[in-house]
């Protein structure tokens, strides 16, 4: 096969490799990867994926596995960004745990996911009201206890597109932090963790008892398991210097306008 | 009221934050926290000592009746059993 474009990328501190068939698409892929740093470093096979045209479908292997085929580019596309965060996830050397963060000059707050989603919403939220992004999926903490940005392209609903006043797609739309007009935080120690809830009424944002966070971070972590020790360690050293806070939500700007006039 | 009060078999990892115990099962990823009082009573499951001895021993240091205090260590015992910390035997 005749590969049109081969880019690497280090996503947290992961290699990713994606051969692309088509240049357009490697183009596309250019941008939806564009906050990440490319390289010319090796990537195992479990972590190169390539995107073939076939006759009826554009179609993504990881290595020489047919993974899945879509009738159009972007509909692999997206499948590919699922494919490599799952790669990035799984081979993080740090503790991660299933959150958004965002950052403001030295304020970096977390939000653990909430049961039924809606964190990747209240991220863009927080990006379109003026905060820098770290992520919408992983809050990634070393082992100094600062976080690793990893500013994947956010995947948009329909509805949360129309409650952002974005366009929306067919099915997800991905967007970049650059399509929201928004910068990739530098990422440091967190500030706040902040647990979201939803609700019937008001917005509120109240403070909670700091071992809060220990619960929060840990039973949302992907990758404990691996390292208990390291993983309570961290999780309580942190829960000891952020401020932790419940959020019931409301409107994702109006509640990104809180978080930011609040904590930002 | 039973036999010694003993700690799971588990290696449970403990941390203070705030004043708060948190507790951490990593064989179930189960994170229990416990407030200053439970603390207390966690603190003194040792594997020797059954319930009486352990509400006897806190109504001692903090000088109350044994009678006002059992139904909130029996309570506590009872979280901590539910939550795999503790094993109680006959």
């Amino acid at each position: 096969m005749v590969w049109a474009t081969d880019q690497s990328w280090v996503l947290i501190d992961t290699t990713v490799r994606v051969l692309t068939q088509s240049a357009e698409v490697g183009s596309k892929l250019d941008h939806l990867l564009e906050s990440f740093q490319q390289t010319t470093g090796f990537a195992d096979e479990s972590r190169t994926f390539r995107i073939a045209a076939e006759p009826d479908a554009t179609a993504v292997y990881q290595n020489d596995d047919r993974l899945a085929s879509y009738q159009s580019e972007d509909g692999a596309l997206k499948y590919l960004m699922v494919e490599v965060n799952r790669a990035a996830i799984r081979q993080s050397p740090w503790f991660a745990v299933h959150a958004g963060v965002v950052q403001h000059g030295e304020s970096i707050i977390a939000f653990p996911a909430v049961s039924d989603g809606g964190k990747t919403t209240l991220t863009s939220a927080c990006l379109l009201r003026g905060f820098e992004y770290l992520t919408d999926e992983a809050l990634v903490i070393d082992d100094s206890g600062s976080v690793v940005p990893y500013p994947r392209p956010l995947a948009l609903s329909p509805w949360s597109c129309e409650k952002l006043g974005l366009e929306p797609g067919q099915g997800e739309r991905l967007y970049t932090p650059r399509d929201l007009d928004a910068d990739i935080g530098t990422g440091g120690p967190p500030t706040d963790v902040v647990i979201p809830t939803y609700g019937t009424g008001d917005m509120v944002l109240e403070k909670l008892a700091r071992s809060a966070a220990v619960e929060a971070l840990l039973t949302r972590s992907f990758n404990h398991y691996k390292n208990a020790e390291r993983a309570f360690r961290l999780s309580t050293e942190l829960a000891r210097r952020v401020n932790v806070w419940h959020l019931v939500l409301g409107d994702p700007l109006e509640t990104a306008s809180l978080l930011y006039d609040r904590l930002g | 009221m039973g036999g010694p009060i003993r700690r799971s078999k588990s290696s449970i990892l403990e941390a203070e934050v705030d004043g708060d115990l948190s507790l951490y099962n990593p064989d179930s990823s189960q994170v229990t926290v416990l407030n200053s009082s439970a603390s207390e009573i966690w603190k003194l499951i040792d594997g020797s000592m059954t319930l009486t001895e352990i509400v006897n021993r806190l109504a001692e240091s903090y000088e109350v009746n044994p009678d006002t205090i059992v139904d909130e260590v029996q309570q506590t015992v009872s979280s901590l059993t539910e939550a795999g910390l503790v094993e109680t035997t006959d």
